[in-house]
């Protein structure tokens, strides 16, 4: 395994600059997410580590040593995709021992058969190897995939979206196993999602990247309690940061601020009805939310209830300021 | 807004189809299908509040199909159910045939990519012959609710996704429909979308109050928006109940684990259950849950992860954290007991530590029991309080 440094890098295409002067460093071992929308250069970043992109400038050091002039090939990275790019005519061993056969590696049949084995055991997948890998499910055919990923040994994983086309219950349990994996055999991951709830349960650490460049680092604690902007504040929080009319805090705040945010756990909701109240729109039960509404702002509540309220029903919200995160006509965080 | 929970999806498609022939105050029909030699159950049950699950046993086979398409024909009367149809026996042909007759509902949200936002809207409204002035009275009025006032010069190629969705709403509601039949319309957007719009359907049913009937396979989608839920699977009513009392008191094992995330740990009990009784022997430890009324030889305990609770070693249930998983507003812990895993729900105040030992204890009131056996909910003092929100055949 290894650890990778990225700095400075820069890729554009045509006119638009999909990475700008980046700078990153995954350690030996580490579960490195890349978070961010589309087009924020999460993909770019993954193929500049790669070496499928060429930088227009900046370097990539994998261990220490600059491997950015070195081919894909010898790089030693494992790329795994979001659509699971199977050889259909080959069956489920063939298509995981593929990557042993290469010239490159020459590695014999008995070694072949030991580790596709072993491989196909931690995915458990050791039933499916004689299948046509056509005849397997999504969920499946992706952990053919990291099966045929894992098979290599190789020094880095560069995944992209690998569980973004499975249904919500298979994501669910490869994002465990993946997690697992990558603890049981200390692999070095670089993984590039927009899904915030596969970031902060896969991530060592994350980036949030918009627009080519890197807007914080760091555990997804730190991102999720300490964001340094706006936009990276709601980045993260499912259900989503509530921003706030800086009016209803008037006098009682920085004067710079422009922006309030809150957490929706943060928000604390009584019953009962008052000069400030608020009407209830949507309340769950298996999301633990409240949805309620005052002059045209929708405010979020995560709360674990006992009943959901009525929709129409008046509600008390409080946002206690120690909870309050105060941001700046530039979207800079002014309480960090 | 009346909605449907189904995991498949190809069992909902008929109900839509039934609502939009009979209304939605019928009567109660049982059916029974003959078809290759065996029976296969089909039941049509309309229940006085105007629920109409209609269920066909697992996915709809041909013969099947034709059948109850047949058997719908004839409840509507007049109108022939062509013959020619029937020689050919083509589902999709025989639905949309169904569909054709549907003048009073909206069922498929859809739009033509072909044509602007504002003949979207039209469309409907001319097919009917309405006068100019008030189709552009209506499209005028829907536009407003839908908030799209700006795009109704724009070409549909161009729109964002909810843009698009919204026109589709808006071909719906412009023909003032008795009511709307929606079949997974939200299940080609984004999950983040996905959530805005189904705030957007929740507010504009509060507006308009136009029934609705809506299939989802998305426990989200139907416990934010309904009123009643249909629980579904393999062509069977599992519950039928308000999202409340679907919540708490699933009526069986299916629904327990279909509904919430993570799902409602399940428990098995170390002793047969007998009836009358206020603990359990729960893998060695005794736990408190609500007055039993009817026993069980193997019994489950049902408890949902933020009725569990974690403390101090040495109080409750003995538990190691095997697996903590992060989600910003809080924590999922995984716990190793003596009477198997247990998942809870942790504020992110305090990060539980794997590896740590633990005492859990559950919210009393909110334990639910059932029979391994039969997978069905075992009563109780708090399930017997309970009324059912509706009822179905």
């Amino acid at each position: 395994m290894a650890s990778i440094t990225l700095q400075g890098m820069t890729k554009r295409f045509a006119q638009r600059t999909a990475v700008a002067d980046l700078q990153l460093d995954v350690k030996d071992g580490e579960f490195f997410v890349l978070l961010g929308p589309s087009g924020a250069g999460k993909t770019t970043t993954l193929r500049l580590v790669a070496g499928l992109e060429a930088p227009d400038a900046g370097r990539v050091f994998m261990d220490g040593v600059d491997v950015t002039a070195v081919a894909p090939a010898e790089r030693d990275c494992a790329f795994v995709f979001q659509q699971y790019s199977l050889y259909p005519h080959l069956s489920v061993f063939d298509n995981i021992a593929f990557p042993l056969r290469s010239r490159m590696r020459r590695v014999d049949e008995t070694e072949i058969r030991r580790r596709v084995r072993e491989v196909a055991e931690t995915l458990h997948i050791e039933g499916k190897l004689e299948r046509k890998a056509t005849a397997l499910s999504g969920g499946e055919m992706q952990r053919v995939a990291i099966g045929r990923a894992l098979v290599r040994r190789p020094k880095v994983f560069l995944m992209d979206e690998p569980l973004s086309s499975l249904d919500a219950r298979l994501r669910e349990e490869l994002r465990v196993e993946l997690k697992r994996l990558q603890r049981s055999t200390g692999a070095t991951v670089l993984y590039v999602t927009h899904d915030q709830v596969e970031a902060t349960t896969l991530a060592d650490r994350i980036a949030i990247l918009e627009e080519g460049r890197v807007q914080q680092v760091g555990t997804p604690v730190e991102i999720y309690d300490q964001p340094l902007a706006l936009n990276v504040a709601q980045r993260l929080g499912s259900p989503a940061l509530n921003v706030l009319p800086v009016e209803w805090f008037e006098g009682s705040i920085d004067p710079r601020t422009v922006h309030v945010g809150i957490r929706p756990e943060d928000v604390l909701l009584n019953a009962g009805n008052g000069p400030s109240h608020f009407d209830v729109v949507e309340s769950s039960l298996v999301k633990h939310l409240v949805v309620a509404e005052r002059s045209g702002v929708e405010v979020r509540v995560r709360k674990v209830m006992d009943h959901a309220l009525t929709p129409g029903e008046s509600v008390r919200l409080t946002f206690p300021a120690e909870h309050c995160l105060f941001f700046d006509a530039s979207g800079r965080r002014l309480n960090s | 807004m009346k909605l449907y929970c189904d995991p498949i999806s190809t069992t909902s498609r008929p109900v839509l189809l039934f609502i939009a022939e009979h209304g939605i105050a019928a009567e109660i029909v049982h059916v029974d299908l003959m078809t290759g030699g065996h029976m296969d159950p089909a039941y049509l049950a309309v229940n006085p509040n105007g629920i109409v699950p209609f269920l066909v046993d697992g996915d709809l086979k041909l013969g099947e199909s034709s059948a109850i398409l047949k058997y719908l024909a004839d409840k509507v009367g007049s109108r022939a159910y062509p013959t020619e149809l029937k020689a050919r026996a083509k589902v999709n042909e025989a639905l949309d045939w169904l569909n054709t007759q549907l003048h009073e509902y909206y069922c498929l949200m859809a739009v033509y990519p072909h044509m602007g936002v504002r003949d979207n809207l039209e469309f409907p409204l001319r097919n009917e012959g309405l006068a100019r002035a008030e189709i552009d009275r209506r499209v005028r009025e829907v536009a407003e609710i839908l908030r799209i006032e700006h795009l109704l010069g724009s070409r549909l190629g161009g729109l964002a996704g909810g843009d698009r969705q919204r026109v589709a709403l808006g071909r719906a509601i412009v023909r003032q429909p008795k009511a709307f039949l929606m079949d997974e319309p939200l299940g080609t957007l984004d999950a983040e979308f996905r959530e805005i719009m189904c705030l957007e359907l929740r507010k504009l049913h509060d507006r308009l109050k136009t029934t609705t009937v809506f299939v989802t396979h998305d426990q989200n989608e139907a416990m934010a928006l309904a009123d009643h839920i249909v629980v579904m699977n393999n062509g069977q009513i599992l519950q039928a109940d308000d999202p409340q009392g679907i919540y708490d008191f699933p009526s069986c094992i299916f629904v327990a684990k279909f509904i919430g995330r993570p799902p409602m740990n399940l428990l098995e009990l170390r002793e047969p259950l007998s009836a009358g009784v206020t603990t359990v022997d729960l893998g060695g430890t005794w736990v408190e849950v609500p007055c039993t009324l009817a026993g069980s030889d193997r019994a489950l305990l049902g408890v949902r992860p933020e009725h569990v609770r974690l403390g101090e070693p040495g109080g409750g249930l003995p538990a190691q954290v095997a697996r903590v998983e992060y989600f910003g507003s809080h924590w999922i812990a995984e716990l190793d007991t003596p009477a198997g895993v247990v998942k809870a729900l942790v504020g992110k105040a305090v990060k539980p530590q794997e590896g740590d030992r633990v005492g859990i204890s559950f919210d009393a009131q909110r334990v639910v029991m059932f029979d391994a056996a039969s997978e069905q909910l075992l009563p109780s003092v708090t399930t017997s309080r309970h009324q059912a929100s509706m009822s179905h055949g």
